[in-house]
């Protein structure tokens, strides 16, 4: 990665703010949605996938729908104990000096309240570390704070956000706080076409330019869909069942078949023609006319949807090709062109991320030297979940002190 | 030489990780995902055992009453303890050998109650089966009396019973039969009391008392004399007792494949019920049919013809 990334339009792996407003598309349905939920319940559940974008709706979306007067939201995120972070969040906050023998979260946050005379929004983000992570001890703690905060009369909203695999650990919680899953919202990823939009609003505010932008952007999506896998089977079955070995022809007959996963991905309004249709040119560039061969084709095209991938685009996958793009296309006045030479060059991506961990890595082993500690040291960052979790300089330096 | 502030700031320039307030972390979930993806089985799992010691730390160190590593995992994680250390804390480390020790400890005590409750058992036992044995041996000392002190006063009734025949008949020879008859009245009670009593002692003896009653018959008046059928009676049971033993015997012969002995047997049997002369005894005669019919299905399985 070169220091363009500076200037570059991308936000990479970081959530989009509220100033980040002009920027953040595609999401306004969700963001009406969820700004509804929670200004009507007292606790909202956002959940979905990693990579759907939950802190950008919540810190860019939801943020922009209120008023400087009317919201004071308080993030909260897990560092040891959630708890224990809450109570920092809240004193940070907080001019008044609670004696350490007063102080109670709930009237912590009353103060809050009390102080700046806005409602409170709680936004406990990435919530599922407390079931990654936490204790059980400390999990019903937090269970009897929501339950007296809920409770009480303090002008105090929740918002829950965290990853889908963990929100059935919510069950916990129905005992105490049986209307917890009355108001929640999932996340999906974006389909094709919301991506679609995203990336020709990113052409038309940024100091990217799309040449031939239809074509562009759907090379774009092209390459980062999940199904390209899918298609590059079939393709070989067809080969193998026909026997195929005109290279031409196996492109095209290739582009058609890219044309129905297209299709299978709801986004037949962007070539505006039905599945019957490409099933129809593919035999008609295969050009065959037994039968058999006919019927055979039809199956191996008409299976593709149940084995069909059914997975969208995440958008840090997004993210990390377009900055892909742009580090090759960077200019010295700060503008970048995107066209299809261009995502020719750089290639299709069988694996975004892995290849980008790998691109970084190979870059630290230029700059420090040692590849190996690097990963160890990155190693260190991660859950045996596998997800992310927060450590203090002095503590790895404490874990490595012949580093 | 880079250290690790130089390595976390070279990763935070290439977005990899994310510093704020002196906190790192990796830049997105995806992202931790990918650096998962990258360790090995055997890291996977002391990762997995670390993260159980340090939970299971921390809710020991919270709790009233001790909370130990479970067992299973003080044996799972035996061959990953070095690399273990490395990764938790002295107190950690300490909570795992502490949590063996109390298996270990707890595993001996088990064996230790085990072999008490063995050793217990095993006295109890002992001590149950030396007092049945006192006990069937008063038993089997009680019956012997009783049928010693039994045998006494039979051979004592036939003697007097015999010894009264005896007068009787010389008194009815010189010529008074009235005093006979009491005399002869006397040892039929006295005899007829016996061969209940004999009856649990042996067959033998009742025999002979019934050979002593029947001395009784020709010289007993009609208004008291021993019916013939009275004396049947004795024998017809008798007979039966000595041929179920019998029979019993001839059973064993024919499992051991011994046929030709168990054939005999039921000559035997057959003899004796004729020699008993017992007549018109329905009892006897079915057991002889019985006899007769067993002899035959015996011999036939064995595919031998014996002619009667």
């Amino acid at each position: 990665m070169s220091d363009n990334n500076i200037i570059s339009p991308f936000k990479l792996f970081d959530a989009y703010e509220r100033e980040d407003r002009d920027l953040f598309f595609g999401r306004d349905t969700e963001i009406d949605d969820l700004y509804s939920k929670v200004i009507h319940n007292r606790l909202t559940l956002l959940y979905g996938l990693s990579g759907t974008g939950k802190t950008s709706l919540i810190r860019c979306g939801l943020a922009s729908c209120f008023d400087e007067s009317d919201w004071f939201e308080l993030y909260v995120r897990r560092d040891k104990n959630i708890m224990a972070s809450l109570e920092k969040a809240i004193k940070s906050n907080t001019v008044k000096i609670f004696r350490e023998e007063d102080f109670s979260l709930i009237e912590g946050v009353r103060n809050l309240f009390l102080e700046n005379f806005k409602p409170i929004y709680l936004i406990f983000d990435q919530f599922e570390e407390l079931f990654i992570e936490g204790s059980f001890s400390e999990i019903k703690q937090f269970i009897d704070f929501l339950q007296q905060l809920i409770a009480s009369d303090i002008h105090c909203r929740v918002l829950i956000s965290m990853r889908e695999e963990y929100y059935v650990n919510l069950d916990m919680f129905e005992e105490k706080i049986p209307n917890v899953f009355d108001s929640r919202m999932r996340l999906e990823n974006m389909t094709n076409k919301d991506l679609r939009d995203v990336l020709f609003k990113i052409a038309d505010n940024s100091s990217v330019a799309f040449i031939k932008r239809e074509k562009t952007v759907r090379k774009i999506i092209k390459n980062l869909s999940p199904a390209r896998k899918d298609k590059e089977r079939l393709v070989e079955q067809l080969i193998k069942t026909l026997d195929l070995s005109d290279v031409k022809k196996i492109k095209r007959v290739g582009d058609k078949v890219e044309d129905l996963i297209y299709i299978y991905n709801n986004d037949e309004d962007v070539i505006g023609i039905n599945e019957e249709e490409v099933v129809l040119q593919i035999i008609e560039e295969l050009e065959i006319t037994d039968a058999k061969k006919i019927k055979e084709v039809r199956r191996l095209v008409e299976d593709l949807p149940p084995t069909y991938t059914h997975t969208r685009i995440s958008l840090p996958y997004m993210q990390v090709y377009l900055q892909k793009l742009f580090d090759a296309s960077f200019k010295e006045d700060g503008t970048a062109i995107f066209d299809t030479d261009l995502i020719k060059k750089v290639g299709k991506l069988d694996d975004v991320l892995g290849e980008f961990l790998e691109d970084q890595l190979k870059a630290i082993e230029e700059a420090l030297g040692n590849k190996e500690f690097a990963l160890q040291l990155l190693d260190s960052l991660i859950t045996n979940e596998g997800t992310k979790k927060v450590i203090t300089i002095q503590e790895l330096q404490q874990k490595y002190p012949n580093a | 030489m880079p250290d690790v502030k130089d390595y976390i700031k070279e990763f935070e320039r290439l977005k990899v990780v994310k510093i704020v307030d002196g906190r790192v972390e990796v830049a997105h979930d995806m992202l931790a995902q990918k650096i998962f993806d990258k360790r090995t089985p055997e890291s996977i799992m002391v990762g997995e055992m670390v993260q159980k010691i340090k939970n299971r730390y921390r809710e020991h160190t919270n709790r009233v009453s001790p909370y130990w590593l479970p067992k299973v995992d003080c044996v799972e994680l035996q061959p990953f303890l070095e690399k273990i250390k490395k990764l938790i804390t002295d107190e950690e480390l300490e909570y795992v050998h502490t949590s063996t020790l109390v298996h270990k400890n707890r595993r001996r005590n088990l064996r230790i109650l085990i072999a008490a409750v063995i050793g217990v058992i095993s006295i109890l036992a002992i001590f149950l089966y030396l007092k049945n044995k006192e006990k069937n041996e008063t038993i089997s000392e009680l019956n012997r009396t009783k049928k010693e002190l039994a045998s006494k006063i039979i051979n004592e009734d036939v003697y007097k019973g015999d010894a009264l025949i005896k007068r009787a008949e010389h008194i009815n020879e010189v010529g008074y039969p009235n005093n006979a008859y009491h005399l002869y009245n006397s040892a039929k009670i006295i005899l007829e009391d016996s061969i209940h009593l004999s009856s649990t002692v042996s067959i033998d003896m009742s025999r002979t008392i019934i050979e002593n009653l029947k001395k009784l018959h020709p010289k007993s008046s009609d208004s008291t004399a021993i019916k013939s059928s009275y004396f049947d009676e004795y024998l017809v049971t008798l007979l039966l007792r000595e041929i179920e033993v019998e029979l019993n015997k001839i059973q064993e012969l024919e499992r051991a494949g011994e046929h030709e002995q168990a054939d005999k047997g039921y000559e035997d049997i057959i003899k004796k019920i004729e020699d008993s002369k017992v007549k018109n005894f329905q009892k006897i005669k079915a057991k002889r049919q019985q006899v007769v019919e067993k002899r035959k299905l015996n011999t036939s399985s064995d595919g031998v013809n014996f002619n009667y």
